[in-house]
């Protein structure tokens, strides 16, 4: 009986699939460094070793302060008066709201207490000071 | 001639191995970056006017902290963090506060009070301390 013997020149390791994976991977990690980098101001926030990473950051209002003193929200400087019914606005659709504050560690405390007053004044009392973990 | 007639009948051929080495390098590239980039944890507060005030048994343990302009933490009028960076102390200080809070059944509330010019990096710290004392009450406070 023959027995058929498998080709020899067929050995080579198929490159396509290998290649198309590679692809894949390269565009996930590509789109999601770019994610990560939307919708933020570039700020130095302080470091801290007992601050805990959130699971659930839904329902959140994210506010910069940068090293001179202005304020943005999300990536739109605003003053505090402009800001003030923007909070009241968020506010009124989430009554739950939390306001994150992403301040410099440069920034005087004169700047975050004008903030945490504004806040304070429409009724926004549930704060978060973004740290770095250390 | 001969030369010529060699180049004419080889067939053009894609090469693949130089295209995968690039995809290879910029994968590496963007997973390490990828990772290089630092989680934002969160430290958490109340403003004063939303604390809900339940009827306490026990009237709560207040402390306050004061920092001052060049750093400097007061804690009921007793100096810590003379370290720029060790707050070793202020720690210990906190969680023997919050220890006698615990024992007599009261709860420890900490007011901080920043000097307008006091750096946010320092109150992240003073703050960060509270947070390894696990002091759940801690809140700005506005007058001296």
């Amino acid at each position: 009986m023959k027995i058929k013997s498998p080709a020899r020149d067929d050995v080579s390791i198929d490159m396509g699939p290998m290649i198309d994976l590679v692809f894949l991977l390269l565009i996930f990690f590509m789109v999601a460094s770019v994610v990560t980098e939307l919708e933020k101001v570039e700020v130095e926030i302080p470091q801290s070793s007992h601050a805990k990473v959130p699971e659930d950051t839904k329902g959140r209002m994210m506010l910069s302060i940068d090293s001179e003193n202005q304020v943005y929200y999300g990536t739109l400087p605003v003053t505090m008066e402009e800001l003030k019914p923007m909070i009241e606005a968020e506010l009124n659709l989430n009554p739950e709201l939390r306001i994150l504050i992403r301040a410099d560690y440069r920034v005087e405390y004169k700047t975050c207490k004008d903030l945490m007053i504004a806040c304070g004044s429409v009724g926004a009392t549930d704060l978060i000071y973004a740290t770095f973990e250390e | 001639m001969k030369l010529i007639e060699e180049m004419m009948n080889k067939k053009a051929e894609l090469e693949i191995a130089p295209l995968i080495d690039v995809v290879f390098l910029l994968l590496i590239y963007f997973m390490v970056t990828a990772s290089l980039v630092k989680k934002e944890a969160d430290l958490s507060f109340m403003l004063p006017a939303r604390v809900e005030t339940t009827e306490p048994l026990q009237l709560p343990i207040e402390v306050l902290i004061e920092v001052s302009e060049d750093g400097v933490i007061l804690v009921e009028g007793m100096m810590f963090g003379k370290d720029e960076d060790n707050l070793d102390d202020l720690i210990g200080q906190l969680l023997s506060l919050k220890e006698a809070a615990d024992s007599s059944g009261s709860d420890l509330i900490v007011n901080i009070l920043p000097d307008d010019k006091a750096l946010h990096g320092r109150i992240i710290k003073v703050m960060d301390a509270c947070a390894a004392a696990n002091v759940k009450n801690m809140s700005f406070s506005m007058t001296m």
